[in-house]
């Protein structure tokens, strides 16, 4: 392919635009890179989500999982620097989702919900309690980013870089795995999972493949969190964390791939921003969420789609999509014939 | 089923024509017997795995991919064979092969022009054809339609049933339908169902003439369970008067300008086939179902449009198929909600105490502590009707009531409906039209959402002919 794609050419674009942003609006790269790694962990969390139509209420297992990982493999000397540890921790989470993957996809809807909200709560109450493994709740302290070549990662704007550049594979791994046959299958579960599996979709095995890689995705999120923090506490896995990681989703746009990834920066910036005026901020931003689930479930994304279509060639493609009809009619009957399309068909075909 | 074979299956509502279907594609798994797809046996296996071996079916409430464009729905249905339905790197778009078979799946189904539109934004009739296009899309040897005429208007059953019959002639198709006479038209072979076994298989024909079959579908004319002992209700005032209604699911359209009228104390059956709009006339009287437009006048104003719970109170008992009971609540619990939210002093039509229910219904006084799904079918019935009367009722709605029960609880409860007459008006659905027959004073009977017939009960009750050529084929 040699023409980018705008989804990829617009995740560049804001993944070198994030620090000068925030340093405009007085915030530090460290920050930016937050924001970045919660984005890369959304992002997974609505592969379940989004487009699986598998609602997880304890996506922070993973990241906690995949940030203990890496912490566990650096401090044991197992493996060095941060590359190495990343790649256990992918390794690791991949394998413990397969094997809770099977039992957990076992129910469905609001039963599949439960079972992933007990797995972050009982991942928190490991994390918190094995003080051996874990640090319990001193945590897991002491890690170091190493170097890169020539690259001191202990420098922010460094370790930026290489989060950044992570992420954007990542975005770019996603595109690809949704615009395949594969991520199809999946918006066809979403859809109508009883039909799929009449069309002969085995669609076990599509879920469970969706649940090891969202998991791992959102677990690499927690790895690079780890060396960002130095640090790993337990928090990373609690069910509180598990609802902000949603709260992105929702709030950014489930339907969309850069959706999330927008919802984490909305979430960041909020963070940041109305803490320095009230240490209530999490009450505004949860007010904020329900708003967005109210008013706008198809969360900024679909807003900025609105404001774009509203300023201009909009209305064809509105037309196109009359919406919800409010009666068949025997009138429209002709609709059903080839040529008379809602849309002005065009004549030569 | 042979090669360029049409085969239909017909049968009354319940015969277990859908169960039979779920059976063979895997949906639930058969406790006994054997299923063979051109020799090997697929019984048991998941519905996945029977249909890579080559049967593919359509349901009888559309099923498809509604957020998706018509083109995905029909690309996803033809990925399921290709081979690269597993890859998670290369675009959709990199599979011309793909393209290609979607766009002649297209043109097949006439759907051209309309494949970016979202499937739920189609009309009923293009949703049925994307449907069956899903179907089709897996390459079948065996299809199976539920249904794929029902709720289509009239043209659209002649576009699809000309389309079931191109696609017949190279693959065998079996097909439950009720519109009986168009299916008959098309089919090779015709099986009967009733009550969960095979009634008889035969050419449209032997079908047509087969008296089983009649019976089945028009009752046998055979002394009804009971006879009435009240005099018929005599033409009272005019308690509820329907004028041209209609009301959709969706966008199926199933009441069409349907209009009719009860007058105080009579017993009114609605008759007609399946998907006929008989129940969902019932829903709309009771407000569960809004109207597209008519007007409902009981007792002199119109009700149309009030929640159901305003239209409760105002007398009107409903008695839903499948009893509607609050399951896990005990038979006392479940009839103390009758009585709560309406008046229930017998001032303005009937009620009934918990005494005068416990000589009715001596079961449910003896069952009043059990669970209502612990009930059997009859209690429950009775507890459904119980319930509705426990506050006061002027017209009372029952959607087959007497649905698979034994006969001598339909007997009894035929005997209480009977006592009713003249006290309240009834209206009710019915399938047993020999039962329903001696019970009502008058009939409606409706097709396509439409009423067509109305007359006295009587003569249809009697003149086995009169009936055959009013309510048959």
């Amino acid at each position: 392919m040699s023409r980018v794609d705008p989804p990829l050419l617009t995740g560049a674009v804001a993944l070198i635009a994030l620090p000068l942003f925030m340093h405009v609006v007085g915030l530090t790269v460290n920050t930016a890179c937050m924001a970045v790694i919660f984005a890369i962990a959304a992002l997974g969390l609505n592969l379940l989500v989004g487009f699986t139509g598998l609602t997880s209420f304890g996506h922070a297992a993973w990241f906690g999982i995949g940030a203990y990982a890496a912490a566990i493999a650096q401090r044991s000397g197992f493996a060095a620097g941060i590359g190495p540890p990343i790649l256990v921790a992918i390794l690791f989470v991949a394998v413990v989702a397969t094997a809770l993957g099977v039992i957990i996809l076992r129910r469905r809807g609001v039963y599949f919900s439960l079972l992933t909200l007990a797995l972050s709560a009982l991942t928190y109450a490991v994390a918190f309690r094995w003080t051996a493994v874990t640090g319990g709740e001193d945590g897991l302290g002491g890690l170091h980013r190493g170097a890169l070549g020539p690259l001191d990662l202990d420098n922010a704007l460094a370790y930026y870089g290489v989060v950044a550049l992570i992420g954007l594979a990542v975005l770019y791994g996603l595109l690809r795995v949704i615009r395949s046959p594969f991520g199809h299958v999946l918006v066809a579960i979403r859809e109508n999972p009883l039909r799929a599996s009449f069309q002969g979709y085995p669609i076990e095995r599509y879920k469970l493949a969706v649940f090891v890689l969202s998991a791992v995705v959102t677990g690499l999120a927690g790895a690079l969190s780890a060396f960002q923090n130095y640090l790993v506490s337990a928090d990373a896995t609690s069910v509180a964390y598990s609802g902000e990681l949603l709260a992105m989703v929702v709030i950014g746009g489930m339907r969309h791939l850069l959706g999330p990834a927008l919802g984490a920066l909305f979430f960041v910036l909020f963070r940041e921003l109305f803490s320095i005026w009230s240490s209530n901020w999490l009450l505004w931003f949860g007010l904020a969420f329900v708003a967005f689930v109210m008013y706008s479930p198809g969360g900024l994304i679909e807003i900025g789609g609105k404001l774009r279509r509203r300023t201009g060639r909009s209305r064809a493609s509105l037309r196109r999509n009359p919406g919800k009809a409010s009666c068949w009619r025997p009138s429209r009957l002709s609709s059903l014939s080839a040529a008379s399309a809602p849309s002005p068909a065009p004549t030569s075909r | 089923m042979n090669a360029g074979e049409v085969h239909a299956l017909i049968g009354p509502n319940g015969a277990g024509k859908t169960t039979l279907f779920n059976l063979i594609s895997g949906r639930f798994s058969p406790d006994g017997g054997a299923v063979r797809l051109c020799g090997k046996r697929i019984q048991g296996l998941e519905s996945h795995q029977i249909c890579r071996q080559g049967l593919a079916r359509s349901f009888q409430i559309t099923s498809v991919f509604r957020g998706l464009s018509v083109y995905e729905n029909l690309r996803l249905s033809l990925q399921g064979g290709h081979a690269a339905r597993f890859d998670p790197w290369h675009g959709i778009g990199s599979f011309p092969e793909l393209a290609a078979l979607t766009r002649q799946l297209i043109a097949f189904l006439g759907l051209e022009g309309i494949e970016d539109v979202a499937a739920g934004s189609l009309s009923y009739g293009g949703l049925r054809l994307v449907d069956l296009g899903i179907a089709l899309g897996s390459a079948p040897r065996v299809l199976l339609l539920d249904e794929p005429l029902a709720g289509l208007a009239a043209a659209e059953r002649e576009r699809v049933s000309r389309l079931i019959q191109t696609v017949a002639v190279s693959i065998p198709v079996l097909i439950v339908e009720h519109d009986i006479d168009r299916v008959l038209g098309f089919a090779h072979r015709v099986t009967v169902m009733n009550q969960g076994s095979v009634l008889m298989s035969g050419t449209p024909g032997e079908v047509r003439a087969d008296v089983r079959v009649q019976a089945v579908y028009t009752g046998a004319g055979t002394p009804p369970v009971a006879e009435r002992k009240t005099a018929p209700g005599a033409g009272g005032a005019p308690l509820l008067r329907l004028e041209r209604i209609n009301a959709c699911y969706g966008k199926s359209h199933v009441l069409n300008d349907a209009s009719l009228d009860v007058r105080e104390g009579e017993i009114v059956a609605l008759l007609g086939r399946n998907g006929a709009g008989k129940s969902t006339l019932l829903k709309a009287l009771a407000g569960l179902l809004p109207l597209s437009s008519g007007q409902i006048i009981y007792r002199g104003r119109d009700i149309a449009g009030l929640p159901p719970p305003d239209i409760a109170r105002l007398g009107v008992g409903y008695v839903p198929q499948g009893r509607g009971l609050f399951a896990g609540m005990t038979v006392a619990e479940n009839l103390a909600l009758g009585r709560l939210a309406r008046r229930a002093d017998g001032r303005d039509g009937v009620f009934w105490s918990e005494r005068q229910v416990n000589e009715i219904f001596p079961r449910l006084h003896e069952r009043r502590s059990v669970a209502a799904d612990y009930l059997s079918g009859g209690e429950q019935q009775m507890a459904a009707v119980a319930r509705a009367l426990s506050g006061n009722v002027r017209l009372l709605l029952l959607d087959e009531p007497f649905e698979g029960l034994a006969p001598t609880v339909v007997q009894d409860l035929f005997h209480v409906f009977d006592k009713l007459r003249g006290m309240l008006s009834i209206v009710i659905v019915e399938h047993n039209l020999d039962v329903v027959l001696a019970l009502a004073d008058r009939v409606f009977a409706l097709e396509r959402g439409a009423v067509f017939h109305e007359g006295p009960a009587a003569p249809l009750l009697a003149d086995l002919d009169y009936r055959k050529r009013i309510l048959w084929l």
